[in-house]
């Protein structure tokens, strides 16, 4: 279930850790909390990227519900592309076609992709995807287009839920300690406003 | 560089327009809509929409594939019989043509023959403009979308709370994030509303406690900190459980009750009866979790309730929707902020149609009383008491048809709908896709679609009202629904009881009109006071704040924000806050006989229904129908996809894509007991008829129970179903209102190519070993044990 999270805080920690200077990694952040499952996503990116049926960039998955600690559980999980640290599908690409920026976003240069599809069959995720319409693979490039004028992707721009966000990685953890703090905050305030009904009535709330 | 998150699109674009998601949900999402040259290039939500902070749904980015979509309706069309093939014709005769039939009908079997059905999909115009012409007509049958879908809660509350017409909710979901523990019945509101529901993720992050209510554990139930799964339409008694666990741990409002409530103790004295143990028995929920949900909902104020139509498409639907107002009337959370009673859907204000303009003209009054047995005598007519009528033509024949949408893959009783449509001299569909009711028409009409034309979102949640903007021209030979009916009054001769016209150039050159929606808009709600404030230039989003306006509105000088309480939208924020209610005479909170919320009502037991609400079993269940039980020993219960909101949806290839199947989904014992494995295409059926799917296996069910989406039909173009409609049956009905009952029927399934009757045992036995014999011990509703091929 936190597969999603521990992915992105491992790569944060790793980005951090390992390349020091290296601060302008992006990254999207689902909250698994907020995520209800309504496929605005994956609509959203066919109008931005104007696809037809078929290739899904962007896809959310249903697991469960599964009883788990005696109670059904559900977890709704959009599914994009890991953006890889090092990523098979350009490994594999023959053309040079996919490719990884500084930035980390991962993109298939549709120009000289020629479909041949070996980043399909090599990505550990399932994120390239074949579009019928032009012959060539197509897969979640963080919108690189808004990304570059300054904007988030589309999904995350218009997520129902605002489940999704995004960022630099290292900003992202704000996100997950500022949710933390708004939850400590209520604990806080509503032990304190017990307090002071229990003082105001003397021990009888209503 | 500091990404943002900003409604741009990255399209070449010339202008930006703002407007609202017209009528997909009854959210109502800001819109800001992108265009070039006179076409839309790209859709985004508005993010300075209280409401909806600029994000969309599927169906509202879909909707970009609705606009432009090559297989709508886009000519007026005619045949003579529903065998022929239809022809192209202008409007104009195809407007003749329907009048020089009606004129025929209504000669030979009076103007009673013809029933009008708006959906709750199409535009306000034609819901006033049907209205509206069908008084003109003479014939009592104009029925609304209201007792199909959900308006029974608007109506149990009209007798509790005493509000005028469905005066039902009360805090706007931007309040909700106020609330200490939030209550969703009978509403898969992640799925069904899903930027409304985005406020009770809010409030969770705020630490309220949410409580989920529903037959199925779907996506609302996945986020609940309480998750109640039950028997369909057993509402009343789970309440009835918790309520008395409520008042016998004296964990109520004594205060509140003892000054805003009356029949506190006959209806507590009926709790009494529902121990967690009985309710379990009846409703499945374990009685742990009743009591845990009961102290909770309680002790957690403000707490509110939300739901929909689970509870209002039942049997017991009045009563069971005046549980939960006693539930939450025990809490006191009511007219202060983070409480209420915030029902969804369908919420608008008394709507006129005004009277005729003509000096001494009167509307005619029908020699024949409108096909309905409700025991309310006010509200719509349910078009469930229709379907008689049209195949046995008593107590009078039906001959003639104008509606819209999808009615015949909606209305109960798909099967028997099309035996009976044999019967219709002149069907007319105001079309926007060739959809099975389309398939059974003699005329139809090209409507335009929400960008096509401007007009009112008129029944959103939270007693909203807004504008949407026209922003590009009609296509094809579209027109608004309107325009049919004005053009079909000139027919007629009743010109000036449609004034509002504006001239036009036709795509021919040729000189038109069409109606003015503004002119049309602002006349029909300066008609009822609570509406009156709510005019067209006040609610459009390019000229005012966007987010509409919460009626009661009395006049401009209301539309503004409510400072109070930190409004975001503008008019009346709070409803039933300690003051009197609007309008009321004498001056008082409540607006009932009594001046308090009555949990005990005259009015209601004079109608002959129950003066308090108790559990009423419905019909077709394992306890009310023992025999019928054994023959289909699986409960049925039915509902929305997100991705689809009746016909919309499935005529667009992303929104098809996304959720394709109408699936039959059952839990895995009984799916390994009927050898069927997910993806397999089973059958599910009952006498009204059999329907294919394929299997859904999955634990979101209950074991006794089978869940099958709505909104499918047969000859949709990706994935064509047959509606789940099939197996509803179209008599049972709650008899305050005539609600449907959509929610519950017994049905059996099985793997196409097997034994049904086998099949059906194996389930039976199944349960009977698995799980305990229900407490007979109920009061049954009087459809129980009928024969259904009635």
């Amino acid at each position: 279930m936190e597969f999603g999270v521990k992915k992105f805080e491992l790569e944060g920690r790793e980005a951090r850790i390992t390349e020091p200077g290296s601060t302008n990694q992006v990254a999207m952040f689902v909250d698994l909390d907020r995520c209800v499952g309504c496929f605005g996503c994956e609509v959203s990116c066919k109008l931005e990227h104007d696809l037809p049926v078929g290739p899904r960039r962007m896809r959310v998955m249903q697991i469960g519900p599964k009883v788990a600690g005696g109670k059904l559980m559900t977890l709704y999980l959009p599914m994009n592309c890991m953006h890889c640290e090092k990523p098979a599908c350009v490994e594999v690409c023959p053309t040079g076609a996919m490719q990884k920026r500084s930035d980390g976003i991962v993109f298939v240069d549709e120009k000289i992709c020629i479909g041949c599809k070996s980043c399909i069959i090599a990505c550990p995720a399932g994120s390239p995807q074949y579009n019928a319409k032009t012959g060539k693979v197509t897969k979640c490039d963080y919108c690189k287009d808004r990304v570059d004028a300054g904007l988030w992707p589309s999904c995350a721009t218009k997520c129902a839920m605002k489940a999704l966000s995004f960022g630099n990685i290292n900003e992202l953890s704000t996100v997950t300690r500022e949710k933390m703090a708004r939850k400590f905050g209520e604990m806080f305030f509503a032990e304190k406003a017990e307090n002071l009904i229990k003082i105001n009535d003397r021990g009888v709330k209503k | 560089m500091e990404l943002q998150q900003r409604q741009e699109s990255m399209r070449d674009y010339d202008t930006v327009r703002r407007t609202t998601c017209e009528n997909m949900c009854e959210t109502g999402c800001g819109m800001k809509i992108f265009v070039k040259d006179g076409k839309i290039v790209d859709i985004f939500g508005d993010d300075e929409h209280s409401q909806s902070k600029g994000s969309l749904c599927p169906k509202g980015l879909a909707s970009f594939q609705h606009i432009y979509n090559p297989i709508r309706v886009k000519y007026p069309m005619i045949r003579e019989t529903l065998d022929d093939k239809f022809r192209r014709v202008s409007w104009d005769k195809a407007l003749d043509f329907v009048a020089e039939r009606m004129k025929a009908t209504a000669k030979k079997y009076g103007p009673e023959a013809l029933y009008i059905h708006r959906t709750g999909r199409s535009s306000m115009g034609n819901k006033w403009g049907g209205a509206r012409f069908g008084k003109l007509f003479g014939t009592p049958n104009i029925f609304g979308q209201g007792p199909i879908c959900t308006e029974s809660p608007g109506i149990a509350t009209n007798y509790t709370f005493g509000a005028k017409d469905l005066g039902r909710l009360m805090n706007p979901s931007q309040d909700w994030v106020n609330s200490k523990c939030i209550m969703i019945v009978g509403s898969n509101m992640a799925a069904c509303e899903v930027i409304t529901f985005r406020w009770v993720l809010d409030a969770k992050e705020r630490g309220a406690k949410v409580i989920v209510i529903d037959p199925r554990f779907n996506a609302t139930m996945a986020k609940a900190d309480i998750a109640m799964r039950l028997r369909p339409g057993t509402d009343a008694a789970l309440t009835m459980a918790m309520a008395n666990i409520i008042i016998r741990e004296e964990l109520y409002d004594k205060k509140f009750v003892n000054k805003w409530v009356k029949g506190f103790e006959e209806w507590a004295e009926e709790c009494r009866k529902w121990t967690p143990e009985k309710a379990e028995n009846v409703t499945w929920v374990p009685k742990e979790t009743i009591i845990e949900a009961a102290r909770t909902f309680a002790q957690n104020t403000p707490s509110q309730v939300t739901g929909n139509l689970g509870t209002a498409q039942v049997y017991n639907s009045i009563n069971i929707n005046r549980c939960y107002v006693g539930l939450l009337a025990l809490t006191g959370s009511i007219g202060v902020p983070g409480g209420g009673w915030n029902w969804l859907h369908n919420c608008r204000p008394p709507i006129s149609y005004g009277n005729p303009l003509k000096k001494g003209r009167t509307y005619p009054h029908p020699k024949r009383p409108p096909l309905s047995d409700k025991l309310v005598p006010w509200g719509d007519n349910s078009a469930g008491g229709i379907l008689n009528p049209i195949l046995t033509g008593k107590p009078y024949p039906i001959k003639g048809i104008i509606w819209n949408g999808n009615l015949m893959a909606q209305l109960p009783n798909v099967n028997k709908f099309k035996k009976a449509m044999k019967n219709i001299d002149i069907a007319v569909h105001l079309s926007i896709h060739p959809n099975l009711t389309y398939q059974h028409a003699h005329a139809v009409f090209p409507i335009s679609c929400w960008v096509e034309r401007e007009g009112l979102v008129h029944h959103g949640n939270n007693r909203l009202m807004q504008w949407y903007n026209q922003i590009i021209e009609p296509l094809w030979e579209c027109r608004a629904d309107i325009d049919f009916w004005a053009g079909l009054a000139d027919r007629f001769g009743w010109e000036e009881e449609f004034p509002w016209r504006k001239e036009v150039t036709e795509k021919d050159g040729s000189n038109g009109w069409r109606i003015d929606k503004r002119k049309m808009t602002d006349w029909f709600n300066s008609l009822e006071p609570m509406t009156a404030g709510c005019m067209s230039d006040v609610l459009d989003p390019e000229k005012n704040p966007p987010g509409g306006i919460m009626w009661p509105c009395y006049s401009r000088k209301e539309a503004v924000f409510d400072k109070k309480h930190n409004a975001t939208v503008r008019g009346k924020w709070i409803m039933y806050e300690d003051e009197p209610y609007p309008e009321s005479d004498p001056p008082q909170r409540f607006p009932t006989p009594s001046g308090k919320i009555e949990m005990a009502s005259d009015e209601l037991k004079n109608l002959g229904w129950d003066s308090v609400p108790i559990h009423r079993e419905p019909s077709e269940t394992p306890i009310a129908s023992p025999n019928l039980y054994k023959k289909y020993p699986l409960v049925l219960s039915t509902g929305r996809l997100v991705a689809h909101f009746h016909e919309m949806g499935h005529w667009w290839p992303w929104t098809s894509e996304v959720e394709p199947d109408r699936f039959i989904q059952i839990h895995p014992r009984v799916a390994k007991i009927l050898g069927v494995e997910d993806g397999d295409i089973v059958v599910a059926e009952n006498d009204r008829g059999p329907i294919e799917g394929p299997a859904w296996v999955s634990e979101m069910v209950d074991p006794r129970e089978v869940w099958i989406p709505e909104g499918f039909d047969e000859v949709q173009p990706f994935h064509p179903y047959e509606s789940v409609n099939v197996l509803i049956d179209d008599i049972i009905k709650d008899p305050v209102y005539n609600q449907p009952q959509y929610k519950c029927a017994l049905i059996r399934v099985y793997k196409k190519g097997n034994d049904p009757d086998d099949a059906a045992g194996k389930v039976y036995n199944f349960i009977k070993k698995e799980f305990p014999e229900y407490d007979t011990d109920v009061c049954l509703g009087v459809y129980a044990e009928r024969k259904l091929t009635e």
